[in-house]
């Protein structure tokens, strides 16, 4: 029997036996990643909910981070490093990479374990055996459903390790890597466990940041005193707005100048929700750090809070912000007597130009707009209808929750950050510490899920401050509590849609009134709410559209982006409308979409009043791959086919809608790329753009290689380094493969000019009749040289110098990628409770450059959206503290939930503008299952469901179950 | 926070720990008292892992389950009962399941316990270390500080089914009902409700299962309202008490109707 404070275990992990001392509380996921196991992860605060931690205890898989280090004494342990020798990966390992999974791949070691667990124990599994061993695994990245095809390729690998299997449809014959299934360039070493996210990166003896949160929604600090925080021994900096720079900043990671309000400091003496900052302690650990948070006291001048929208825009709510008003450009006449009631608590807002703003009532952003004439196309309306749809906060929830880590490089201050704006970051953070952009330097690491919560600063201010100010390597990492409330979410949003249309069907007019919660800070206040308006309205052709968007400051948590930006909202509540509009016309819904729906060759003149923060400018469709989706969704579907269950309680629905998003933002958004050839005729890339797990990187390297008709093999990348590679706005409005893909695609074309002209001295042939072949050759008409032979000559002592190719891309062309979702659900109208059967994704990305990863992404979002349908909403009290602090309350869907038969399909359009033809594909999936649920459920149970989640109470409640 | 790790190799030596560390606690997985948002804590555990209750036998007429045979070793059992497999099978993660125990789902008596509901319409009774032999919602109510050394489960005679609602698979369950049914070839003779997620820890509902004993609630719809009207469940973030107090209704509705086709 042992007792006291330090334990001897003595364990065996993953075959050798190991002598560990712990304390007797010490968590075994903590001991594990101190003893250098560090592919074992806690992102659930010890919840055992997300299966990070997963390892095999005795065999079994376990949550290591709900045991004490104790209880593995005497056992056996195996980590992922048990299933693979060295740098190859093991057959389990590959196949997940090979089905497309391996994506922000956070989890990826533990899906690993469990499948090979699953493997050992049944070798040939049923889906339900599948299920059963992931259903401890959390996967927000890429909907589960590519896991079957990674256990069947593993079960075939286990016996013969080269087995292959297609696991994509793949696209374009003229092509050799673009369109092709291929392993994804990052994925050996992510599914290994290998050191790739910023806490892998974290140096022994950094300092740890631990945050005083608020306690109330919206009160001023009287009085802070941190003295004691400040003397205790292992405190190195204790953080509060008296000490902090007096910079104004939004966090929102946008093109300069940004459409957002700067309308928060590092930390305000004013609290604007329940988590805000009021102090942080830096000290040496983590323990010293929360026993500081307990020392400081803190005298709170508690104010009325403001939660919804109604509240927010009632006479005499309370001013969320009655702040100084600054503007760069564009001051309205009456900013003198706006300013004159500012309470000097409350800092100031500065605005680089008219958001249509009034914070003193509470207003963040406004805009209204439209084409034609709203009120003669009502009158010319045979059928109106009109309707308004809520929806709740929502949270990206990434695996890998807001991580950063700081150090000093010398004099210069190095950020290792899990981002989706490298370069924000760097122009934000100079501002907020006062120094020039060439004393940071930015590494974004792997990103374990960002979904656009990443396009945000969230905490690197903090740290970057205490680094800058002492010097010293600082780390923070979020709880999952904090994430959850303390990060970004989607807006709550309440979205009246009027339509009018004539007898036939055909639309005269659509009128979009949309009031947005923006919470305490305005990040993207203006452009998520008019994307909602953006990407919904122009789905629709109509010569008579308005719109009208106001958006309200409040005490609830942050807000932000969120994958599919506003799209979501405007998507569910405008597709919703025009299934309530079928109804009324008794029309049958696919018809009535068919009838109205965006083609091929017409201008959408709505953009010209939907700029996000610039003036918009009308977009001509060059693809659209509806056709080809809505005819091959209905046939899968069999649209039309009344389907019965069987049980009198069960009824059977289908449900149709159509989406777009856009392929980042033309005219403000900037990619660039650089493409060298190495000594012996290989490449490297040094992108830009930032590979948030989506396989950016792969989509680089694949046009690259593909443009200088090379292996990909041959071909590396560096990307999203300020330091080393060239300038890119980052990864968000869906930009990537765009963006960043064609910048990567012109500098391999700016180097392939190089080689050319290069080659053409070596063979003394003109110019014109020399081709690049594959593998790295160029071939003339006499003769060839290959590109070894021209790194040689042009790197050589005599050498012209070594070639690049570089090149930066903007553009005003467009390139909207569109989808058709179909479903059928099963409402049972005894419990409530709503089943997909079916769901059918058919997406049109252009030339898919990555099928694999392209449906991956796919498969996600749409699960993303069902968890945003069926169950997930932030809940808070009456005073704005959050009722589901973890992923469990908060209703994260697992692999248990997809629907029964859930598939993906890529429609091919060739677009002229993307690289090779491809179009995004990042987004767009969000925008989908909401309302194509909500129609599937009325065509079912006679029911409409206006608001989210559609939870089994509300479906009871429309069902007159309950009152 | 664990300061005392103590690791018994017997039943008598863990008897002792307990006895000469006031407040410890006994430790099966580990998986109430190591998580997050556990309020089981305690400065000295006292882990069950040597003691040697981990096995499922029958014999005498029962089922004896150890208190620390975990939730999917009840469900990899041949011995153990369809129904109560499925009641383990409500804690969706395997992960979990590989490491809760028995002995720690019935200690913990929470409302939405995945096995107490089941348990007590099974008739289980929990078998103690002062050789108490105590229902299982009789040990719940109590302090619950006597060791768990097994649960047993009588030979069944009748039918049992479970239900569990949740808004996901993984969601904390809103309700989870059990009921048993047992007749002598004549008539019903014995009819138990349980339910979890209306109060603190799991509650029989006696009126109904007299009720159901008389033959008053033959219609489905007349059961569903009769438990509706008797249970009184309060508004959180799960639902309100109108919604629980219907669905409670329809689950148990539904596990009667289950029960009494099991029974034809």
């Amino acid at each position: 029997m042992q007792g006291g404070n330090e334990m001897r275990i003595d364990l065996i992990i993953n075959g050798t036996p190991r002598l560990c001392y712990t304390e007797p509380g010490e968590n075994l996921q903590k001991l594990l990643q101190r003893i250098g196991f560090f592919s074992v992860r806690n992102i659930d605060d010890d919840y055992g909910l997300t299966g990070s931690d997963t390892v095999l205890f005795d065999g079994k898989p376990v949550s290591a981070g709900l045991m004490v280090a104790a209880q593995a004494d005497g056992h056996d342990i195996e980590t992922v490093e048990s299933l693979t020798g060295g740098t190859v990966m093991g057959p389990v390992q590959s196949a997940l990479v090979d089905a497309g999974v391996v994506q922000s791949a956070y989890n990826a070691p533990a899906a690993a374990l469990l499948i090979s667990e699953l493997l050992g124990r049944i070798p040939d599994p049923s889906r339900e055996d599948i299920m059963d061993a992931l259903s401890s695994l959390y996967n927000r990245a890429t909907g589960y459903r590519q896991f079957f095809n990674a256990v069947e390729i593993a079960k075939k690998r286990m016996d013969d390790p080269s087995y292959k299997q297609k696991t994509g449809e793949e696209f374009r014959e003229d092509l050799r890597d673009v369109g092709k299934v291929r392993r994804k360039v990052d994925g050996a070493k992510l599914v290994m466990g290998k050191k790739a996210f910023v806490e892998d990166m974290v140096e022994p003896g950094s300092c740890v940041v631990k945050m005083l949160h608020s306690p109330y929604a919206h009160a001023y600090i009287k009085s802070i005193d941190v003295h004691k925080a400040e003397t205790l021994p292992g405190v190195v900096l204790v953080l509060t707005y008296k000490n902090t720079p007096e910079v104004y900043y939004t966090s929102a990671g946008q093109g300069f100048p940004e459409p957002s309000p700067y309308d928060g400091r590092m930390f305000n003496q004013k609290l604007y929700f329940v988590g805000d900052r009021v102090a942080a302690v830096v000290a040496e650990t983590e323990e010293i750090a929360v026993n500081a948070l307990g020392k400081i006291d803190v005298e709170y001048e508690v104010l009325k809070p403001v939660f919804t929208i109604e509240d927010a825009e009632a006479e005499n709510a309370p001013v969320i912000h009655n702040s100084f008003l600054e503007y760069v450009t564009g001051a309205p006449d009456d900013l003198a007597e706006q300013n004159k009631h500012a309470e000097t608590r409350e800092g100031k807002i500065v605005y680089q130009f008219p958001i249509g703003a009034d914070p003193h009532k509470n207003i963040a952003a406004s805009v209204s707009g439209g084409i034609g004439d709203i009120e003669e196309g009502f009158k010319a309306a045979d059928v109106i209808v009109e309707k308004t749809y809520n929806t709740p906060q929502v949270q990206c929830t990434p695996c890998e929750t807001h991580v950063v880590f700081t150090r000093m490089d010398g004099e210069r201050l190095v950020i290792h950050a899990s981002t989706q704006v490298p370069w924000h970051l760097r122009r934000i953070l100079a501002a907020v510490l006062g120094i020039s952009e060439n004393k940071i330097r930015v590494i974004k690491e792997r990103v374990g899920g960002g979904y656009g919560s990443k396009q945000e600063v969230v905490l690197e201010d903090v740290c970057a401050y205490a680094t800058w100010k002492t010097g010293r390597s600082v780390y923070y990492h979020y709880t999952r509590e904090e994430d959850l409330t303390c990060s970004v979410t989607r807006f709550p949003m309440k979205v009246r849609v009027k339509l009018g249309a004539k007898k036939n069907g055909t639309l005269t007019a659509m009128y979009m009134d949309l009031k947005a919660n923006t919470g305490p800070f305005g990040n993207h206040c203006l452009t998520v709410p008019m994307n909602a308006c953006s990407k919904s309205l122009p789905l629709f052709l109509c010569d008579n559209i308005k719109f009208d968007v106001k958006v309200f400051y409040s005490n609830i948590f942050p807000t932000g982006a969120y994958q599919g930006y506003g799209a979501p909202k405007g998507s569910y509540a405008l597709q919703l409308a025009m299934a309530e509009l079928a109804e009324e016309l008794k029309m049958d819904h696919l018809e009535l979409i068919e009838k109205n729906r965006v083609r091929e060759g017409v201008m959408l003149e709505i953009l010209r009043c939907l700029g996000e923060g610039r003036e918009g400018a009308p977009a001509l469709v060059r693809s659209c791959g509806l056709d080809g989706a809505l005819e091959e969704g209905a046939r899968m579907i069999e649209w039309g086919r009344k389907e019965e269950s069987g049980d009198p309680d069960v009824k059977i629905g289908k449900g149709v809608v159509i989406v777009q998003q856009g392929s980042g933002l033309p005219g403000l958004d900037h990619a660039g790329a650089d493409v060298k050839m190495l000594g012996d005729g290989s490449l490297m890339v040094h992108s830009g753009g930032a590979d948030i797990g989506t396989g950016l990187d792969t989509v680089c390297v694949k046009l690259v290689a593909e443009v200088l008709c090379t292996d990909m093999d041959n071909v590396s990348i560096l990307s999203g380094y300020t330091d080393n590679t060239p300038f890119d706005t980052g990864a968000y409005a869906s930009s990537g493969t765009f963006f960043s893909g064609n910048a990567a695609k012109k500098a391999a074309e700016a180097l392939k000019d190089k080689i050319i002209e290069t080659a053409s001295g070596l063979l003394e042939e003109p110019r014109e009749d020399l081709e690049l072949v594959y593998p790295s050759i160029v071939r003339g008409k006499k003769g060839e040289v290959t590109f070894g032979e021209i790194a040689w000559e042009t790197q050589r002592g005599e050498g012209r110098g070594q070639l690049v190719g570089h090149a930066s891309y903007t553009t005003e062309d467009a390139s909207f990628p569109y989808g058709a979702h179909f479903c059928q659900v099963a409402v049972n109208t005894r419990t409530g409770v709503i089943r997909i059967e079916k769901y059918y994704a058919l997406q049109d990305c252009g030339t898919p450059i990555n099928p694999e990863l392209a449906e991956g992404q796919i498969y996600g979002g749409v699960l993303k959206s069902i968890g945003h349908a069926l169950y997930e909403e932030l809940l808070m009290d009456e005073d704005g503290r959050c009722l589901n602090k973890d992923l469990r309350s908060y209703g994260v869907p697992m692999i248990g939930d997809i629907p029964e038969d859930f598939k993906v399909k890529l429609v091919y359009t060739d677009d002229p503008f993307g690289p090779f033809g491809g179009k995004s594909v990042s987004e767009i999936s969000v925008n989908g299952a909401a309302p194509v649920i909500a129609n599937a459920v009325h065509d079912a149970a006679g029911i409409w469901l206006r608001s989210w989640p559609f939870t089994p109470e509300k479906v009871l409640k429309a069902l007159g179950k309950i009152g | 926070m664990i300061k005392v790790f103590l690791k018994p190799t017997s039943v008598e030596e863990a008897v002792e720990c307990k006895r000469v560390n006031p407040g410890s606690i006994y430790f099966g997985g580990g998986t109430g008292i190591n998580y997050a948002g556990s309020k089981a804590a305690g400065e000295c555990v006292i882990s069950l892992e040597g003691v040697g209750l981990t096995k499922i036998t029958t014999g005498e007429g029962r089922l004896s389950i150890g208190s620390t045979v975990t939730l999917q070793e009840l469900i990899d059992s041949p011995l153990v009962p369809d129904v109560l497999k499925k009641a383990a099978g409500f804690v969706y993660s395997r992960n979990i399941r590989n490491m809760a125990t028995v002995g720690g789902n019935i200690g913990a008596n929470r409302t939405d316990s995945a096995l107490i509901p089941c348990l007590t319409a099974l008739s289980a009774m929990v078998h103690t270390c002062d050789s108490e032999v105590l229902s299982v919602t009789q040990y719940g109510a109590g302090d619950r500080e006597p060791l768990i050394l097994s649960v047993q489960i009588p030979e069944q005679k009748g039918v049992c089914a479970v239900r569990k609602i949740s808004r996901s698979v993984n969601s904390w369950p809103v309700i989870t009902t059990a009921v048993s049914m047992a007749g002598n070839g004549t008539g019903m003779i014995d009819v138990v409700v349980a339910v979890g997620g209306i109060k603190a820890g799991v509650v029989r509902l006696s009126p109904v299962e007299e009720r159901i004993l008389s033959g008053e609630l033959e219609n489905t719809d007349t059961l569903r309202q009769a438990v509706s009207n008797l249970v009184e469940p309060v508004s959180d973030r799960l639902g309100s008490c109108d919604y629980k107090k219907y669905i409670c209704g329809v689950l148990v509705a539904d596990c009667v109707a289950e029960c009494r086709e099991g029974m034809k």
